[in-house]
Order: C-alpha cells, then sequence, then structure tokens
C-alpha cells in the first residue's frame, strides 16, 4: 500500500518516471526486510535492471529507432506525403485522409507514435490550418492517425512485449498489420462521413495517374521498407533484431547513395540521439522490471488475478476490465512501465479466460497505444501541442469521436480472435 | 522455503515442476507444516542464473539449476558435457546417484562454498535432435544443417564436429527461428520437443542421444544448516523423492511423446554402426577441447568422470 | 563554481556522447556481420550474440546519463505545470534531490552487484560477469554526477527540458507546394 502511495505521489509531483518507479521499488524491497549496508534483496534491484536488458531481442528496438531516424532525416516523409495526397487530396477534406493515409503508409518505416506525432504536428498541422482546417481539428486528425504507427510493424511496443513475455515477435508483427489498416480506413470513412457537416475544404487536386506514377516513384524506396523488413523476418531470412538492423542499412544505403541527402559526418548526431531516446525508454524498462520482481515475490499479481476473477468468470466481462485497466493505466503512466509492470498481472489472467499470446498481445499494444492520445498525460498529445501550439482541451474537442472509433476497433478485434490472428495465422503462426 | 524453476505449474511433462512439487509435498508433510515450501514457477524470479544468484543470497531457498547456469560459476562442470558417454539411462542414473555423483556434489558445494546440492535430477533423457530438412541417419547427413545450440561452447564445438553448422539463438527466438527457416535444427531431449510443439516447425527428430544435462536441485547452505538435523534428513529423503519423479516422468513423457512425435513428423534411430562413426569423430574432437580448455581440477574430475561412466555401462541392472 | 559545474557536466556530457556513438556503430556492425556470417562467410562466430547484448546495455545505459543531461527522461507535467512558479522552483530542486538519491543509491548497490560476478564466466568471451554488470552502476553514477553538477548549475532556475523533436525546415515547403 505505502508502496504504491508513494508511487503515485512521485508520479503526480513530476518526477521522472524512471526515479518515480525508483522510489516505489526502493520502499517495496526495502519492506522484505534485511540490513541497510548489506542487504541482498536490494541488490537484487540492479540486477533485475541488467537481467530486464540483456535480451538480444529487445535489441530490435533501438535498431528500428535508429532505422526510422535515418529515414527522417532523408525526407522520406515529404515523399509519402506527396504520394498519399496525390491519392486521396482531391476528396473533400483532400488533406485530413492525406494525413491519415500517410499515417499508415509511414507506419512501415516509424515504430514510435510520438515520433509520428511529431512530424505531421510540424508537416501537416500548418498545412492544413492554412487551407481552412481549424487547428484543433488538424491536430485531431495527426493524434488519431498518430496510433497507425506503433500497430502496424515495426512496433517498439511489440518488441518489447515479445521479449519480456516470450511471445514471437514475427507473429505479433503479422498480428499488427490488420488493425492498422482497418484503423486507418474507418477513420478515413469518418472523415468523409462528417466532412460535410464540418464543411471540411475541397483542394483543386485532381487525380491523375501521371501525378500518383510520379509520387509514387519518388515514395517506392520508402514503401518497399515494410516489405524488407516483414519479408525478411517472415521469409525466414533473418530474427526481427538482425532485420532491424537491415532496416538500418537499407535506410543508410536510401540516404547516402540514392537520395544523397545524408552524409557519413551525420551519423555521430544521429546515433547519440537514438541512443538518447532509447535511453530514456531503458531506464523506465529497467527500473520497472526490479518493481515487477518485487510484485511477483510478494505475489501480488497472483491476488490481484484472484481478486479480479472473483468478480466474474464470464469471459467477456474480464476481457472488458482488462482492457479497461489497461487504458486506464495506459492514460496516467508511460505505457512501457505499464507493459513491463502490468503484464505479468494481466497475461496469466488473459491465458486463463483462453486469449491466444499473440491475440492478447495486439490487444495489449492497441489498448496502449489508444491510451497515447487521452489525456491527463496522453504522450502524443503532449507533443503534438507542444509542436503546434494547440491546447490539448482543443484537440479533444475534435479528437473524441476516433477515439470513440478506435476504442470500438479494439473492442471488435478483442472479441473476434478470427479475424485478429487472421494474417499471423495465414503466415503459420 | 522458496523455490523458482522454470517450467509452467503443471507438474505432467515438466520435470522441473514436478520435482519442485513432490519435494514440497514430501516435505511439508513429513515436517508437519514446520517447513512451508512455496513454489515460483515460469522464470517468475528471472533465470536460471538469477535464481542460482538468489539462491545464494538467501533470497530464495532452493532452485532447480540448468548445466548451464551452473558451468559459468564452475566450469570444471563443462566435463558433463562429454558426448556419447552413456550407454543407457540405467548408466546414467548409476553415475550420479553413486560415488561420482556425491564427489560432484561435494565438489559444486566447495567451489561455490554456499549451497547444498540436494539432487541431481532428470531433465527427460538425452538429446534428440531435431530439423527440417532431412532424417539425420548417418554422420554425412549432418552437413549443411544450421543446428541452433545453446551460448555453451562445448555444444557448438560438438555440433561443428560433426559437420553441421552451429548457431547460437535466445531460447524465445528458437520457434520462430525454426519456422522461419533462420536455422535448421535444434537439439533438446524429447518431452522438450514434445512440450514446445516444435514438431510443428520440424520435419524430423533423431534420436542420437549425444548428450545428457543433468539437473540440480541446490538449497542455500545457511538455510539448510539452520534446520535440525532430522529436518536435514527429511529433506534429503524428500529430494530422492523427486528425483526418482522426474526419471519417471521422463521416462513416460519420452515414451508417450515419441509415440505422439511419430504421428506429427519423422522419427528416426540411427545405426550403432552410424553412432560409432559419430562417436569417434566427436569423442577425438571433445578430448581435445577439453584438453585445451580444461584445468588441473576439471582434468582429474574428467577423468573420474569417464571411470564411473566405464563402471556403469559394464553393470547390468540386477544382475 | 557555478561556471565550473556547468563546464565539468559539459565535458562529461561530450565524453560520453563519444564514447555511445563509439559503441553504437560497433553494435550495428556486430549485428551486420552476424547475418553476414550466416550466409556469406559461414566462419560460425558464436560472439556475436554476446557481444551485442553487452554492447547494447552499455550503450543505452550510458544514454540515460546523455538523456539526463538534456532532462529528456518523460515525467508527468500537468500538476508540476499548474505550481506557481516560485513553488515550483522548490519542486524541481526537490525531484532534483530524491533523483539523484535513487541514482546513487542504485549505483552503490551495483557495486555489490558487480563484483559477487567477478568469480562468474560470460559463456563466450570467458571475461568475468563484472564488466557487462557493470553498466548499471556507472552509467547510474554519471547520471547521479550529472545532475548533481547541473543542479549547482542552474540553482534558482527552472530546468528546462530540451525535446528531441527534429525535423529538418525544409519540410514545410514541400508539403505547401
Ligand atoms: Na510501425
Ligand atoms: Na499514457
Amino acid at each position: 500500500m505505502i508502496v504504491a502511495f508513494l508511487f503515485v505521489v512521485s508520479l503526480l509531483i513530476g518526477m521522472p518516471i524512471g526515479v518515480a518507479i525508483g522510489v516505489a521499488t526502493f520502499a517495496g524491497y526495502i519492506s522484505l526486510g534485511g540490513g541497510v549496508l548489506d542487504n541482498n534483496f536490494l541488490v537484487m534491484v540492479p540486477s533485475r535492471m541488467f537481467a530486464a536488458l540483456n535480451s538480444f531481442a529487445f535489441l530490435a528496438m533501438p535498431f528500428f529507432i535508429l532505422a526510422g531516424e535515418i529515414m527522417n532525416k532523408t525526407g522520406i516523409t515529404d515523399r509519402i506525403l506527396l504520394f498519399a495526397k496525390a491519392l486521396v487530396g482531391h476528396w473533400r477534406g483532400g488533406l485530413a485522409h492525406t494525413n491519415m493515409l500517410a499515417s499508415l503508409l509511414f507506419a512501415g518505416v516509424s515504430g514510435s507514435a510520438t515520433a509520428d506525432a511529431a512530424a505531421f504536428g510540424r508537416t501537416l498541422v500548418p498545412a492544413m490550418t492554412r487551407n481552412g482546417y481549424t487547428r484543433s481539428y488538424a491536430c485531431a486528425i495527426t493524434a488519431a492517425g498518430s496510433i497507425v504507427g506503433p500497430t502496424v510493424p515495426p512496433s517498439s511496443l511489440m518488441v518489447l512485449y515479445g521479449s519480456i513475455m516470450g511471445v514471437s515477435i514475427a507473429g505479433l508483427f503479422a498480428s499488427g498489420i490488420l488493425p492498422g489498416v482497418v484503423i486507418t480506413l474507418l477513420c478515413m470513412a469518418l472523415i468523409a462521413f462528417r466532412g460535410k457537416a464540418k464543411n471540411l475544404p475541397r483542394e483543386d487536386n485532381i487525380l491523375s495517374l501521371l501525378i500518383v506514377w510520379a509520387a509514387f516513384k519518388r515514395a517506392i524506396l520508402a514503401l518497399l521498407m515494410p516489405g524488407i523488413i516483414l519479408g525478411g523476418i517472415l521469409g525466414g531470412i533473418v530474427t526481427p533484431t538482425e532485420a532491424a538492423a537491415i532496416a538500418v542499412a537499407y535506410a543508410l544505403f536510401i540516404g547516402i547513395f540514392v537520395y544523397k541527402n545524408l552524409k557519413f559526418s551525420d551519423l555521430p548526431e544521429i546515433l547519440a540521439r537514438t541512443a538518447r531516446i532509447n535511453g530514456v525508454v531503458f531506464l523506465i524498462v529497467a527500473i520497472a522490471s526490479a518493481l515487477g520482481w518485487w510484485l511477483g515475490f510478494e505475489r501480488i499479481p497472483q491476488s490481484l488475478a484472484k481478486g479480479l476473477l472473483a468478480i466474474s468468470e464470464n469471459k467477456d466481462l474480464v476481457l472488458l476490465m482488462l482492457i479497461g485497466i489497461l487504458l486506464a493505466f495506459g492514460m496516467v503512466m508511460d505505457i512501457a512501465a505499464v507493459l513491463i509492470i502490468m503484464g505479468p498481472v494481466l497475461l496469466p489472467i488473459m491465458a486463463h479466460i483462453g486469449l491466444d499470446p499473440i491475440h492478447a498481445g495486439i490487444v495489449v499494444v492497441l489498448a496502449l497505444n489508444i491510451s497515447l492520445m487521452t489525456p491527463p498525460i496522453g504522450a502524443c498529445l503532449f507533443v503534438l501541442s507542444s509542436v503546434t501550439g494547440e491546447k490539448i482541451g482543443g484537440i479533444m474537442k475534435d479528437l473524441w469521436p476516433f477515439l470513440l472509433l478506435e476504442v470500438a476497433i479494439l473492442l471488435g478485434f478483442a472479441f473476434s480472435p478470427d479475424i485478429a490472428l487472421f494474417i499471423p495465422r495465414l503466415l503459420g503462426f | 522455503m522458496r523455490i523458482g524453476h522454470d517450467a509452467p505449474p503443471e507438474a505432467k511433462g515438466n520435470v522441473t515442476h514436478a520435482y519442485s512439487a513432490v519435494l514440497g509435498s514430501a516435505v511439508e508433510a513429513a515436517t508437519n507444516g514446520e517447513i512451508d515450501v512455496e513454489i515460483y514457477p515460469n522464470n517468475q524470479l528471472g533465470s536460471s542464473e538469477e535464481r542460482l544468484q538468489q539462491l545464494r543470497d538467501g533470497i530464495i531457498q532452493g532452485t532447480v539449476a540448468s548445466l548451464g547456469s551452473l558451468t559459468p560459476v564452475y566450469p570444471d562442470l563443462d566435463i558433463l558435457n562429454l558426448p556419447f558417454a552413456f550407454d543407457n539411462m540405467a548408466a546414467v542414473y548409476k553415475v550420479y546417484e553413486g560415488e561420482f555423483g556425491k564427489k560432484l556434489a561435494r565438489a559444486i558445494e566447495a567451489k561455490l562454498g554456499d549451497v547444498i546440492v540436494l539432487g541431481i535430477a532428470d531433465p527427460g533423457g538425452f538429446f534428440a535432435l531435431t530439423n527440417s530438412k532431412k532424417p539425420v541417419n548417418t554422420l554425412e547427413d549432418f552437413k549443411g544443417l544450421r543446428i541452433r545450440t545453446m551460448t555453451v561452447p562445448a555444444h557448438q564445438r560438438l555440433i561443428q564436429a560433426l559437420g553441421a553448422e552451429a548457431y547460437p539463438l535466445a531460447w524465445s527466438e528458437v520457434y520462430t527461428g525454426l519456422q522461419t527457416g533462420v536455422i535448421d535444427g535444434q537439439m533438446n531431449p524429447v518431452p522438450t520437443v514434445y512440450r514446445t510443439k516444435l514438431y510443428e516447425v520440424q520435419s524430423s527428430t533423431s534420436l542420437i542421444k549425444h548428450l545428457y544435462n543433468p539437473l540440480f536441485f541446490l538449497v542455500n547452505k545457511d538455510f539448510f544448516e539452520g534446520l535440525t538435523p532430522e529436518q536435514q534428513d527429511i529433506m534429503r529423503a524428500a529430494s530422492m523423492e523427486a528425483v526418482v519423479a522426474t526419471r519417471g516422468l521422463g521416462r513416460i513423457s519420452e515414451a508417450e511423446d515419441t509415440i505422439d512425435l511419430k504421428e506429427k513428423m519423422d522419427v528416426n534411430t540411427p545405426s550403432k554402426e552410424e553412432i560409432a562413426r559419430m562417436r569417434e569423430v566427436a569423442v577425438s574432437e571433445m578430448d581435445k577441447y577439453f584438453d585445451e580448455t580444461l584445468t588441473d581440477s576439471g582434468k582429474a574430475l574428467l577423468a573420474d568422470f569417464k571411470a564411473a561412466i566405464k563402471e556403469a555401462n559394464a553393470s547390468v541392472y540386477l544382475k | 563554481m557555478r561556471s565550473f559545474c556547468g563546464q565539468a557536466s559539459r565535458i562529461i556530457d561530450l565524453a560520453l556522447n563519444k564514447i555511445i556513438i563509439v559503441m553504437f556503430a560497433i553494435l550495428l556492425l556486430d549485428v551486420w556481420f552476424a547475418v553476414l556470417d550466416r550466409y556469406v562467410f559461414k566462419w560460425q562466430i558464436i560472439w556475436t550474440e554476446e557481444a551485442a547484448r553487452y554492447l547494447m546495455v552499455w550503450t543505452m545505459l550510458l544514454a540515460v546519463a546523455t538523456a539526463m543531461y538534456r532532462r529528456q527522461h518523460v515525467f508527468i507535467s500537468f500538476i508540476y505545470e499548474k505550481v506557481p512558479p516560485r513553488q515550483r522552483l522548490i519542486l524541481a530542486a526537490f525531484i532534483d534531490l530524491i533523483s539523484i538519491a535513487v541514482f546513487l543509491a542504485i549505483a552503490i548497490l551495483s557495486i555489490s552487484f558487480s563484483f559477487k560476478a567477478l568469480g562468474t564466466q560470460t559463456s563466450i568471451f570467458g571475461m568475468p560477469l563484472t564488466i557487462p554488470h557493470a553498466a548499471v552502476g556507472v552509467s547510474f553514477f554519471l547520471t547521479a554526477v550529472q545532475l548533481v553538477l547541473m543542479f549547482i548549475r542552474d540553482f534558482g532556475k527552472l530546468p528546462v527540458p530540451e525535446l528531441e523533436v527534429d525535423v529538418s525546415n525544409k519540410t514545410n515547403q514541400e508539403t505547401d507546394q
């Protein structure tokens, strides 16, 4: 109890999340007893931190982030945007559709929602406001689209889930394709459906095969990247970690030799930046693992599971509660930390009610991704707000229909395993 | 006492849980609950290496440790990777239960200083080799196969000596690696192959029986010495029961799983002559390997091991 | 004192960045090499996986310190930002002190954690496990040192996070065409 209290207080007053978890962790380990100077329980803290990070599968995350950073530097974002615009820009609300479609196309390159929100917030939101959209609507579309990135492979959250829970990362990647596409298409449908009522502007774009073809040629090398990653993994050539390293090689090759806008001298700064982005995640993952060990040692997951199952043995109800818990925790905590701390609690329950590990994985990943755009601390909202200057309340005003739609999609995938597992099964997982 | 192990909490098919459950129930019954046994399955408290450290620090009191987790702490144990050593399981029991087993237990206790070896348990039998390309019947069949091994140099050297390619891969990546063809095959006892559903991604199992890697049940020394002599004897007797349980479970699983595997994939046993050819190249290469890597104490232990195996192989049960 | 601390933390950060860049590059080469080995060279090099794991742990943990130098570690800001500026100054100092204590405590515990592994060898390189294990202690100690130096350097000022959001400027024009 004191552990939970210290954690919440530390978190709320604005301590770095890793430190807040650290405070709770120390409280927990000290409660196990032992001396102050020679306390074997306390020495478990660095030990668990090291063990959590010491995994080859985990290495896929830094590499995918690195590949995304390099692709960004080479201006891939613009090429994808122009291609998306050539395809759907002539519709009413063309730029809104472009934004959503570009999120999907960009998803194969990027693995993190906040990076997508930042990139699109910088580029598309100003473009949309100049073309007659309200800034809040432009931000809402960007936020709604930003969760497609970490849903479609590659996805850092899936790497984390797979390596911690011992689930095939390749299988998780396969399971992310369909939800990503469905979210994009249904959000576009929603844009179209409300387009007239919202009086979304029309551009003077025309659909021209010539323009589409030219834009396609400019974007093709970026569009190939997901194929290379997924093909390499599912085709049996490389492990996910190796695929990520190859994605880096591919991005470097394009940047240096094809687009020629990347110099070797750019690389040190890109490496240092990528390391920092990962350092932020690694700190949370490491300390959360130490706290997670304490929870397991005290058998708290078992008690919680018992408590939850005591409320109801009805599978659907339990699943609904689990999704509610994930969304709620995701709203107020870093999602990597939620995954590590809550994973060992929730996954045995999911197994108990008969969820396939890959199905459970996509439900968890989708729920946590959605929580990235819910206040009070949805990270995507923060990034968008700081990049565009729009207030979070303003974004929420236009975002909620999309949020509801995405929650509905999440529930759809949660309660129809055959659809959720369609692509993984097709590929033999 | 807290016991940590690596398997799901169902005794059937999972020797490490079977060991912990049998020991726990025997100890609780015999001490009338004075010693309360709590089991942490599924690597809940960490990997085998981590649990070993936790045991030594007194955080947990018992653990089923793999050979792979003990060797980094006590490199001499690498000798237990002597290939094609035992004629049959009866010889294995005899060696690990006899004088050599006791000597080994004392050596581990002396080297680590903070543990007691209470049992040497059966992991489910000898290693079999599975792969997705072809049945391995002859020495030549090893050629061109990419085999996953643990990050254990002795295993890698052995696979290379037999003519295949050896690549280390984390266990969590093995199923996908085999499925997608990043690697062609792997080696493990038959019950492990069956339980982890490797038959879904492998086409043949070859019962080569080239290795036997025992499991060690360790308890924390301070904890054990804090027990009354009577309780200590209860623990030892319970451990004996648990070891026998792993043997029984190992043989039953092996027998049943082999039949079930035959329904799902090709299961073959190489001929005596071919095994002899494999043994010849493997033994000569591993002799070289042990000569290069072992210290004097390791070489002495290896000589004892070989002598014990020779005697065990020569004896026939109840005769 | 302030300028000395600012200078010192800047130098530590520069040095750390250089080390991180070199290790990250080697890490990348290592994994590329492992793939090439399996399909091209077939040397069956066995150290690539172990090397990759330990390099990653060292690289990314050292980056905890460089990220701290830029105040990039994520935190929940909605209460923090509502605190009036004067009180927020105190709150920020309090958070820094707690952070220093946590990082330092883990660094101290890491000494025992690392030296316990002195007798254990890594599977492939045969080096004492102490060397990879030390990554936790070294990086957390450096993070604590950086925080102390920054605390003195910025005393009486609110910390300003340096966001890692970099999108090249020309993008705006391109999408607007
Ligand atoms: Na992605
Ligand atoms: Na969140």
